[in-house]
């Protein structure tokens, strides 16, 4: 079992990323969170995430809470 | 700034190395050397006793500028031979939780001071270490005192024979009893209470981003 379906939980930000062309350093630089914490959070390893860094994210990614974090399957 | 934070770090982890490694050289010459010396006595007939004594200063003491007021005795480190087997056993058993509770002690205050320097103090090992010392400090600390002091008593009555008060034993049938060791030990255990609360803290956050 992964772990987004552990936490029920599916962070797409390696799609945002893809799709706009930028890279998680280049994020990481922009918003201010630690590459390491980035990867946790693409990866799906994050089971829990601060308010200030999912508004960071979809601020630089400009995209909406639902685009970044969805339900995964079980 | 860096170099302040740089100096603080080096501090911090020569205390944590010097408090470890002198934690592991207590707590391994207390079983070491403790346990050597306590099967040594035991075979060799010589165990060592603290007494109580009640007994005034001998006359004569002083002869300096400063006057001495009042004093007495209050104990007497003595080495006993002839002792019955179960009085030696009774002592050796006092002893012996004597060193094991220091060795407890030793060990988790060791065993913190490495978790600390590898970062990691809000482990559940470091928190069933300090209960462990704790629960040590308590049970070690009263099994010791009362075996010991029963032991002393019938280790007096075996050396002086009629220990009743009207013969003025050298050695008065009295136990000193000292809370220190259940003080620390309940305080180790608070101690214990908070890395574990502490534990499942660190557990809340790990993983947040």
């Amino acid at each position: 079992m992964g772990d987004a379906e552990l936490t029920g939980v599916h962070c797409r930000l390696d799609e945002l990323l893809a799709e706009r062309g930028m890279t998680l350093t280049r994020l990481s630089e922009e918003v201010g969170v630690s590459l390491v914490n980035l990867s946790v959070l693409k990866n799906d390893r994050a089971k829990a995430i601060r308010f200030s860094t999912l508004i960071a994210i979809c601020e630089a990614l400009d995209c909406a809470i639902g685009e970044l974090l969805v339900r995964a399957e079980r | 700034m860096s170099d302040t934070s740089t100096f603080e770090r080096t501090t911090e982890r020569g205390i944590l190395y010097a408090v470890g490694t002198g934690a592991l050289l207590v707590g391994a010459a207390a079983v070491l050397l403790g346990g050597t010396q306590l099967i040594v006595d035991a075979v060799a007939d010589a165990v060592p006793l603290r007494l109580e004594v009640d007994h005034a200063l001998p006359g004569g003491v002083g002869g300096g500028t400063a006057t001495l007021i009042e004093g007495a005795y209050d104990s007497a480190a003595v080495t006993a031979s002839g002792l019955s087997a179960g009085v030696v056993t009774l002592l050796t058993i006092a002893r012996a939780f004597e060193l094991l509770t220091t060795a407890a002690v030793a060990w988790s205050v060791a065993w913190l001071a490495w978790k600390l320097l590898r970062g990691r103090p809000f482990a559940a090992s470091v928190a069933n270490a300090l209960a462990t010392a704790g629960a040590s400090l308590l049970i070690g600390g009263l099994l010791s005192q009362g075996l010991g002091g029963f032991g002393a008593w019938v280790a007096i009555e075996e050396l002086l024979g009629d220990v009743s008060p009207e013969a003025d034993p050298f050695f008065p049938l009295v136990m000193a009893f000292d809370p220190a060791p259940l003080g620390f030990g309940l305080a180790t255990l608070l101690i214990a209470i908070a890395f574990e609360r502490g534990r499942r803290l660190q557990q809340d956050t790990e993983g947040l981003v």
